[in-house]
């Protein structure tokens, strides 16, 4: 932590006198007439939205933190019709129009009955239900914390996450409260003013005005030390309260945790918020002319004045952008890539031209016409390429492999999967490729969906999976294994409904199942090199090449249970729908291996901590034991041994 | 069926012998090696002159150093203790109070003699802390003493010195020195008090040699009697 | 031609030359390693890698004996033997993947046998300035005794030491060590146990005025365990003591015979590394505003009879010297500030042999593989 030398410091020597004329009062807390104000706004955020903010370790502008932030609170993207960024430039410039804003999502009812709120339909409360019950929720949390992490249950692991949201609305709430006049600091008297070179015309002051007249203020609070209080002038009176409420807003809206401002110093890699910046170093003149800037913008907010808001952000981002490390500014000159991946959705585009060549495909089942195929074709094609846009996309933004959570491999995995069907169609031109590529597209995509959902999907990473070099070899080569075999899954459960078929094509089942075979071949391999590459890392930064660390046996099972089914079919103990069945479970075993094992929160590898996802597991498994029985003992009657 | 099941069983016990022979046949061995070991002088933040410095050597109150040893009782309750209410106390005259930023201690002291350095920290921790007993115990083992059976630690705790501070709370003050010789001056010892509140207790614990602390047990007393709720002066 | 005909009517190269056996096998190892992943949240890494992988059998329920992986391998092993011997030995390039494929995995097989049983895992736990030439077992333990000797700077510790492991002392054993004129008589050894003080009527010594044992469970996490026992030296066959050690104490009992002073101490097995090595300083950095770890970094110094070097060893990229590998393992800075990293070293005379087996098999895989595409579009 950076040590803060309070510049103005010399001011509040006088605070403890100060102090006990006004009795401490709340501060900052009492009824501001702006809170019935609405912001004029402005019309665009353009500017706004590609300003640089450091966040969870990583520089990002403020179009993602705000999409981020409200994800986190939210569970959504946006807020009713606001988009993110919006309701955030509303939250940081006019936070009390926000306190209605329906945003805490709360999973669990009990949890709005333990804080004594009407459970809402759509499970989101605003900041003002929630504050009646802040007492409870803070009780609460604090007793949650103290329990293993292990023994928390969900709902426990609920209320600690809604309590953190609820600490972090209320901290960024103050960000700007800097810049926008406060009772505290409205200055009725003209002799006050006067002394304290103030406007003349207007009464209503903010934090910023008063700081900027630090130097009559210092003036003043130097002849009232030595001056007994009871001789003090109203005016001078008036002066202690402004003190004292300068020293209370400098404690109280201090440690907000919005990284907007990069420190000068070039060891500490820390951004601060505007308030800490004032209380580090004020009269830094880049600090000053930055925060003038923020405040202008707060201002032009209000005033609903585009123009002045425009070019005090761009001035804003210049300044901070001038001030950067030569690797800090490599990153911000990706914000522009980073911009464009937030504003086409390019992964949703991609899963809707999934869905609707499958959609063609089944049409294709009941007409048969060359123009479906053409059409799935398309379909596909037009969802390949925004899907591997966006992952370019990501690699150019990130400088690292599209590999290193949960959410990636799915979306990496599913283009790996597509361009698998591609190949496939382009040797056999019969609709199995276009069948497999879309069906994996579209599965893998929605899955990907339901992490994004977790918070900033562009982390940065643990020490130990910091190696652009194991994660591109490594982690690629098993994630194309799981691919294949997902592929070989998918074409399993196609071989059988070709199959249960009632007109059954023969010929038709004889490609596919020597396709599944070639391409379980394919993922079998992949998967071996995954595995072993991991060895070969953990080789290198754990010292042993194989621990039986559940992720590494979870890759083992499945190198293990291709090489059954390759070996079962030589030795004849198994016929082609044995195999097919078997390619199924090799799918459930990637399933396993892929995030089941995280689900013991056991080992080495378990990073990626994947909650309430068991159930969707366990009914998974069981879906797909009940289709392989259902199938082989209808098959079995048909005279097709197992 | 049974058959086959005669074969498998026999093939385990014989792989069990054979585990048995192959194990069993390595008599403790000798082995004989150079061990280098080149330590260094304390680095500390302190001058390198200031006796404070070597404080690094004595076990602290550490809350922090017993944790990790897997005690979860200790942790579950040091993370249960939420600070209580603010004390006051009165720094005794011969001792300077440290900045402390750790969140668990109330305040830290080292002394201004520096002849004779010990440092104390006061900690408040809500609930029972286990008893006088068993703090008693993981101290000694903090001081590397060996732990005494159960009767002669409570005769050894009943012998104590019994107080009661200001506001009537009661006080215990533990000597640790009583178990160490008179010739181990320089050995790490420890003298704590601890006082029993309603919903908590406050540990006021003091480390150095064990010279160092017996010169300071009237200062340590001192603290002790002025402590104090916030507050609860008038 | 001859020989393959022989060889394949011999009735043991029958039964292990069969592909269903390795498909039982194959089937075995899967399932011990789903259960084994499984039983980790019950048992521990340690405890569940015992009995489940390093094992030849285990018993189920206590009375179903079940193969180990290290069994299955076993099995695995000579089966693959007997297949080169009577399938793959009429090879024809058609099958050059599958039998370049089967040679890497019998090299894989090899290089686990080789680890299983010629590496072990230590850790050197050292201050910033600190130097030392011996690594710390993780739970093995030994019985360390040297001769005091004057050392000429207080801060370098020369010792030769004798040692001995306690895993095997058995009650009544006697240890003769001739070369110091020394004989120890395990008088009762505890893998786990608790120190009391006691009566110290029964003059039996100790280095930190310990009276009695009292033995306790021994836990699944092996490294939780702390023996220690009651042991009498005869020193120089004329003078007889007993003492108490103990896996706990920091300080070594001092005893004197004919005019020198020995040490002796009960603690953590001390492996001797080629070279003593000293940490220079260790660094950790953070994700700029968070608390997660960007990297972990030890500069440290290899210091060799006539000639030092430095090396920074950092997460992903350790010291490689000989057999020898010192991994950035952990970190712990103390009150005063002091920084002390913890180095993992591993010692592992068959470390490139996965690293080849790898390479090989892989190559074999993807050999087989294209030749099979390409065969089945000629069709």
């Amino acid at each position: 932590m950076i040590r803060k030398v309070f510049s103005i410091q010399n001011i509040f020597m006088l605070l403890l006198l100060s102090s006990l004329i006004f009795p401490s009062r709340s501060y900052a807390q009492g009824m501001c007439p702006l809170d019935t104000l609405k912001p004029k706004k402005v019309g665009s955020l353009e500017s706004f939205k590609r300003i640089p903010v450091l966040n969870q370790g990583r520089i990002k502008p403020l179009e993602s933190y705000a999409q981020n932030l409200l994800l986190l609170f939210s569970g959504k993207t946006h807020y009713k019709k606001e988009t993110a960024v919006e309701w955030l430039a509303r939250f940081l410039f006019a936070p009390r129009t926000t306190f209605n804003d329906k945003i805490f999502l709360i999973n669990s009812p009990e949890i709005a009955e333990a804080l004594k709120i009407e459970p809402d339909k759509h499970r989101r409360y605003s900041y003002n239900q929630l504050s009646p019950g802040y007492d409870k929720l803070k009780e609460l949390a604090e007793a949650i914390s103290s329990i293993d992490e292990k023994n928390q249950s969900v709902v426990d692991k609920e209320i600690l996450r809604v309590y953190s949201n609820v600490l972090l609305f209320l901290r960024l709430s103050g960000a700007f409260t800097f810049a926008v006049p406060h009772p505290d600091f409205y200055i009725e008297s003209a002799e006050t003013r006067a002394l304290l070179n103030l406007d003349n015309d207007q009464t209503k002051f903010s934090f910023y005005n008063v700081l900027e007249k630090s130097e009559p203020l210092s003036q003043v609070a130097k002849t009232l030390e030595t001056k007994e209080h009871l001789l003090w002038t109203d005016a001078e009176k008036d002066i202690g309260r402004i003190l004292s409420a300068l020293d209370f807003w400098s404690q109280h809206y201090s440690n907000c945790p919005l990284g907007l401002i990069p420190t000068q110093s070039p060891e500490n890699e820390e951004w601060l918020s505007p308030m800490d910046t004032i209380l580090g170093g004020f009269f830094d003149p880049a600090y000053k002319q930055e925060i003038k800037a923020l405040r202008d913008m707060a201002v032009a907010y209000w005033d609903g004045s585009q123009l002045a808001f425009d070019i005090n952000a761009r001035m804003f981002s210049d300044s901070v952008s001038k001030r950067l490390s030569p690797t800090e500014k490599k990153i911000t000159k990706k914000i522009p890539l980073e911009l464009l991946y937030n504003q086409f959705n390019f992964l949703a585009w991609a899963k809707l031209f999934y869905a609707l060549g499958f959609f063609i495909f089944l049409f294709s089942l009941t007409f048969k016409q060359k123009k479906l195929y053409q059409a799935a074709v398309a379909m596909t094609i037009l969802g390949f390429i925004p899907h591997a846009l966006a992952l370019i996309l990501r690699i150019s933004i990130l400088s690292r492999p599209p590999v290193s959570n949960l959410f990636e491999t799915f979306v990496f995995v599913g283009l790996i999967c597509v361009f698998l069907g591609c190949i496939l169609e382009v040797v056999n031109k019969n609709w199995l490729g276009l069948v497999v590529a879309n069906t994996c597209g579209f599965i893998l995509l929605t899955i990907a969906g339901k992490y994004s959902a977790e918070g900033d999907t562009m982390q940065v990473l643990i020490a130990v999976l910091n190696s652009n070099f194991w994660l591109s070899t490594h982690v690629l080569a098993i994630t194309i294994g799981y691919a294949g075999c997902c592929v070989a899954g998918i074409m399993g459960h196609i071989y059988i409904l070709q199959l249960l078929a009632p007109k059954s094509d023969a010929k038709n089942s004889e490609i596919t199942y020597k396709c599944m075979l070639g391409i379980l071949g394919f993922g079998l391999t992949m998967t071996f090199l995954g595995t072993t590459l991991g060895g070969i890392w953990a080789d290198q930064s754990w010292g042993r090449f194989w621990g039986w660390d559940p992720k590494e046996n979870g890759a083992l099972m499945i190198v293990l249970w291709c090489s059954i089914i390759f070996h079962s079919r030589i030795a004849k103990i198994i016929n082609p729908l044995g195999a097919a069945v078997g390619c199924i479970l090799a799918l459930v075993n990637v399933m396993w291996a892929w995030f089941g094992v995280n689900l013991l929160s056991v080992g080495l590898h378990s990073y990626g901590f994947t909650s309430g996802i068991a159930t969707t597991l366990g009914a998974y498994v069981v879906i797909e034991l009940l289709f392989i029985a259902v199938s082989v003992i209808w098959l079995g009657k048909k005279n097709i041994k197992f | 069926m049974t058959y086959y099941l005669k074969y498998y069983y026999r093939l385990f016990i014989c792989l069990g012998m054979l585990n048995f022979l192959l194990g069993s046949g390595n008599a403790t061995e000798l082995r004989q090696y150079e061990e280098v070991f080149i330590d260094v002088p304390q680095k500390h933040k302190m001058a390198d002159s200031d006796p404070h410095a070597f404080m690094g050597k004595m076990p602290q109150d550490d809350i922090h150093s017993n944790l990790n040893l897997g005690d979860k009782d200790l942790q579950a309750q040091l993370n249960q203790s939420v600070a209580p209410g603010a004390l006051n106390w009165v720094t005794p005259n011969n001792w300077l109070e440290k900045k402390e930023t750790s969140g668990m201690r109330l305040a830290s002291f080292m002394n201004k003699d520096t002849a004779y350095p010990i440092e104390t920290t006061i900690v408040s921790l809500a609930g029972k802390a286990g008893g006088v007993s068993a703090n008693v115990t993981r101290w000694m083992q903090q001081i590397k003493l060996a732990v005494p059976s159960m009767e002669e630690l409570e005769n050894f705790v009943n012998q104590q010195e019994k107080l009661k501070t200001q506001t009537g709370a009661d006080v215990i003050l533990i000597d640790l020195t009583k178990w160490q010789k008179e010739t181990e001056a320089q050995a790490p010892s420890m003298i704590a008090a601890i006082i029993e509140k309603e919903d908590s207790q406050i540990f006021v614990k003091m480390t150095g040699s064990r010279e160092s602390v017996i010169k300071n047990k009237d200062s340590l007393r001192s603290l002790v009697l002025s402590i104090q709720e916030a507050g609860s002066q008038k | 031609m001859k020989f393959k005909k022989k060889i394949s009517k011999n009735r043991f190269v029958q039964f292990f030359a069969s592909i269903k056996l390795t498909v039982i096998c194959l089937f075995l190892l899967y399932i011990l390693t789903f259960w084994g992943t499984v039983a980790q949240i019950q048992y521990g890494l340690y405890q569940a890698q015992n009995q489940f992988f390093h094992s030849l059998f285990f018993l189920v329920f206590g009375f179903i004996p079940f193969p180990g992986a290290q069994l299955v391998m076993w099995v695995l092993f000579v089966n693959l033997i007997c297949v080169a011997l009577t399938r793959f030995i009429y090879y024809s390039w058609r099958q050059i993947g599958i039998l370049i494929i089967h040679a890497g995995l019998l090299l894989f097989l090899i290089s686990g046998y080789v680890t299983l049983h010629s590496s072990h895992e230590s850790y050197l736990n050292l201050k910033e300035g600190q130097a030392s030439n011996v690594s710390a077992a993780y739970h093995d333990w030994e019985i360390a005794i040297w001769e005091s000797s004057p050392q000429e700077d207080p801060l370098v510790n020369k010792n030769h030491v004798t040692a001995f492991d306690v895993s095997g002392l058995k009650p009544d054993q006697v240890i003769p060590i001739k070369h110091l004129d020394l004989q120890l008589t395990v008088k009762k050894f505890y893998k786990n146990c608790e120190a009391y003080t006691g009566d110290q009527s029964n003059k039996i010594l100790s280095a930190s005025g310990i009276g009695r044992l009292e033995p306790t469970e021994l836990l699944k996490e092996p490294e939780k365990n702390t023996p220690g026992g009651i042991f009498q030296f005869n020193i120089n066959k004329n003078k007889v003591l007993d003492v108490i050690l103990y896996g706990g104490e920091a300080k070594p009992f001092s005893f004197q015979g004919e005019g020198k002073t020995y040490n002796v101490i009960l603690r953590l097995k001390r492996y001797p590394l080629p070279f003593t090595l000293k940490l220079v300083d260790f660094k950790k950095e953070e994700h700029p505003g968070t608390d997660m770890a960007r990297t972990y970094q030890s500069l440290v110094e290899i210091l060799m009879d006539h000639a030092k070097r430095e090396k920074l060893i950092s997460m992903n990229d350790p010291l490689r010297y000989t057999d020898y590998t010192f991994y950035q393992s952990s970190f712990s800075i103390d009150k005063m500030g002091n920084e002390s990293s913890v180095l993992a070293v591993v010692k592992n005379r068959g470390r490139l042999l996965p690293y080849i087996s790898t390479f090989v098999t892989f190559l074999g895989l993807v050999i087989h593989f294209v030749t099979m595409a390409i065969r089945s579009r000629k069709d």
